[in-house]
């Protein structure tokens, strides 16, 4: 266990006012995921409110702001978007609803799958925007070319090789979401 | 917005101080620091003006398929969160340590990523 996950330091879960024993379909308990279809108990280890599957991550937009309050109308799905730590580093899926674009915050189970959290922090890695011309190498130098040698086309690329930093990156990884995670 | 007007010429940082153009090296509206990266609560989820005014701190850089970033915020008094785009002069240094700070504090054993 780590120096951060001691039971000492960890915060008090918000205790629920609205039980929903029965389910909305009638489970008791569980729920189907709206992405993945998968039948989801929502006794989960580590956390008194999951409202994720933990297979595919995706949530449904019910709760508003506190957790099994039922209030928000909208019932959109709600797409994995980040990650994100709290202070005492427990870590939060961030999630985006796809209807109404709200975005939500929720505690990581403890069965949740690891290598979908990883997928998005270790497989999809892009640079950041760079700013100008802070990458330019010498092959992507800008070509100076005369004015009377210059055609229209030329003229085009060598605008684009002026600004060195703007060039994109190459995709690595054609979709993310099968990828295996590197081992650390 | 970091500011009570749509988009100010520049606005002022509710954290560090710092004096920020409202418009991006590339042209778009700036609606964080692009030092510290902070923000502030004055406009909510629909587009319209907020009245809470709290300061908003960066939480998370999500990466869409296109490949652009996206900077995750929450309000501190509040906790509404937002979104918005990552620019191109904002600091990479603290960029990178949103995004690699679950890294750093993983909940479980990173062996279990061999078995996986």
């Amino acid at each position: 266990m780590g120096r951060r996950n001691s039971p000492r330091d960890r915060r008090p879960q918000r205790r629920k006012s609205v039980t929903h024993a029965h389910g909305e379909s009638g489970r008791a308990g569980a729920f189907r995921c709206a992405q993945c279809r998968l039948l989801v108990p929502a006794d989960a280890p580590g956390t008194a409110h999951r409202n994720h599957c933990p297979h595919c991550l995706t949530s449904l937009h019910v709760d508003r702001s506190t957790p099994g309050d039922r209030a928000a109308g909208c019932r959109g799905r709600m797409a994995a978007l980040g990650l994100t730590t709290r202070s005492d580093g427990e870590w939060l899926v961030v999630h985006r609803c796809v209807r109404c674009a709200e975005l939500s915050a929720n505690r990581v189970a403890g069965d949740d799958t690891p290598a979908r959290w990883y997928a998005w922090r270790c497989g999809p890695w892009r640079p950041p925007p760079s700013r100008s011309g802070c990458r330019s190498s010498p092959d992507r130098a800008p070509v100076r070319r005369s004015a009377a040698t210059a055609g229209p086309a030329d003229g085009a690329r060598s605008r684009r090789a002026a600004h060195p930093g703007r060039v994109r990156w190459a995709p690595t990884v054609p979709h993310r979401g099968t990828r295996r995670p590197r081992t650390l | 917005m970091s500011s009570t007007e749509p988009n100010p010429a520049t606005f002022t940082c509710v954290r560090c101080g710092l004096a920020v153009r409202g418009f991006g090296p590339d042209g778009d509206p700036r609606d964080h620091c692009p030092s510290c990266l902070s923000s502030r609560h004055v406009v909510d989820q629909t587009g319209g003006t907020a009245r809470c005014g709290g300061r908003m701190t960066p939480i998370s850089v999500a990466v869409q398929r296109g490949g652009a970033w996206l900077l995750v915020h929450r309000c501190v008094l509040c906790d509404e969160m937002s979104e918005g785009p990552v620019a191109s002069d904002d600091n990479h240094l603290v960029l990178m340590g949103i995004a690699v700070r679950p890294l750093a504090a993983p909940p479980f054993p990173l062996d279990l990523l061999g078995e996986v």
